[in-house]
């Protein structure tokens, strides 16, 4: 059996890795957005049906990032809570 | 340069400015966050209150699929054009590789070591332990010497999978005791995809309850490189992989999270084996994992075409999902 400071060191790593990963995530949101204006610019006006396609993944792509964020911002409150209670 | 060599050069650098890279680091990032947070969860048995991540993990994976769909239409756009695409930079387990391990001293490796050694049997991991430091107020040697440990969850599963196919279980129990909790909890999070891929070889289909005998026997083959591991551990993935209920009597612990880590590395082993192949082998089968994962995605943007009001666009994504593969 772990005692209860193992258990708050293991949390404390597990956020660790999650604050890293929130960090990659906001820095590839970032580069998602200015990858989505540059192509927007050059593909301005073409209807081909590659581009919409592309425009629809990144689109979604920008979407699921931010909803990843959220779900790890609701983790680390949940770990807040359950470190706080042990 | 003429205005279609132009707008490839655009669109060009667009797909390589596409942060996959930061995705797959924040994807190992949680992997590994996830691990800990599983040694938590067995520790005190109270699987309700722990922290999950498994939802932020599902949306990064999505994302990086629908990066990879929208690099691919890219690519096609370009050859409409005329013009042959340069290949974009593999974002597989090199690039997540690069990525800075926080091995360093932590409480946690101790925990790890012990069950490694555990697994290997005492005497089997002894000879592979000095000290590289002051020892130990017991007088044991502080920390286990690995010149080169995995840098990634990834990394490890091969190294794990060649020295098991190389019948070196001294090397093998070296990898994973050197590879530290972070890194080695993740072989249960980044095996059962590539076993479900070589399981699916193995049998010709995607693996289902009645190909369970045939994918058990196959996997177990390694299982006596870890000799005290206990044969549930593998047994129990073995049977996710092929969607059956894992057998478990209501009484039992469950299945401790180291056990069911290096269980997931024999496996591989034992996959990659039985549909001939070795250990370097498993960077095709990790493409080929993350090429259906964007198969995924595009079948995933194609339903939210069907979703656009526009009659017109409405009538082209149906067509579009005529022409899509079966499978």
């Amino acid at each position: 059996m772990a005692s209860v400071a193992e258990v708050k060191a293991a949390i404390d790593a597990a956020m660790l890795h999650v604050q890293e990963s929130q960090d990659a995530v906001r820095a590839a949101t970032e580069k998602l957005g200015e990858a989505q204006l540059s192509l927007a610019l050059a593909v301005e006006g073409s209807g081909h049906d590659s581009v919409g396609a592309a425009q629809a993944a990144l689109a979604q792509a920008a979407s699921e990032l931010d909803e990843c964020l959220c779900a790890t911002l609701t983790t680390v409150d949940q770990a807040q809570t359950y470190v706080a209670g042990l | 340069m003429s205005l279609v060599q132009d707008l490839a050069d655009q669109i060009r650098v667009a797909r390589e400015e596409l942060p996959v890279a930061q995705v797959a680091a924040a994807a190992e990032r949680l992997r590994m966050a996830g691990g800990l947070l599983a040694w938590v969860m067995h520790s005190t048995g109270e699987s309700g209150r722990v922290p999950q991540l498994g939802v932020a993990s599902e949306r990064l994976d999505a994302a990086a699929g629908l990066m990879r769909a929208a690099q691919d239409a890219l690519e096609a756009y370009t050859l409409a054009l005329g013009i042959a695409a340069d290949s974009v930079p593999a974002s597989g387990p090199l690039v997540v590789a690069a990525i800075p391990n926080p091995r360093g001293p932590s409480q946690l490796a101790g925990w790890w070591v012990a069950r490694v050694r555990e697994l290997a049997g005492r005497d089997a991991l002894d000879d592979l332990l000095t000290s590289s430091g002051p020892a130990g107020r017991d007088g044991k040697p502080s920390r286990v010497s690995t010149s080169d440990p995995a840098g990634s969850s990834t990394e490890l599963l091969q190294r794990i999978a060649g020295a098991t196919l190389d019948g070196m279980p001294a090397r093998l129990h070296r990898e994973l005791a050197g590879a530290g909790p972070a890194i080695g909890l993740g072989l249960a999070a980044v095996a059962p995809p590539l076993l479900r891929c070589l399981a699916a070889d193995l049998v010709g289909h995607p693996p289902r309850l009645e190909d369970l005998a045939r994918v058990r026997r196959a996997a177990l083959a390694h299982v006596a490189m870890l000799p005290n591991l206990p044969i549930e551990a593998a047994q129990e993935v073995v049977a996710r992989i092929c969607h059956a209920v894992p057998q478990r009597t209501g009484d039992k612990e469950p299945t401790h999270p180291v056990d069911a880590a290096a269980a997931a590395g024999l496996l591989v082993a034992g996959l990659l084996s039985a549909t001939n192949r070795d250990a370097a082998d498993l960077t095709v089968v990790v493409e080929e994992e993350q090429r259906r994962r964007t198969a995924l995605a595009e079948a995933t943007i194609k339903r939210a075409a069907l979703r656009i009001g526009d009659p017109s666009r409405r009538r082209s994504a149906i067509d579009a999902l005529g022409d899509a593969p079966v499978g």
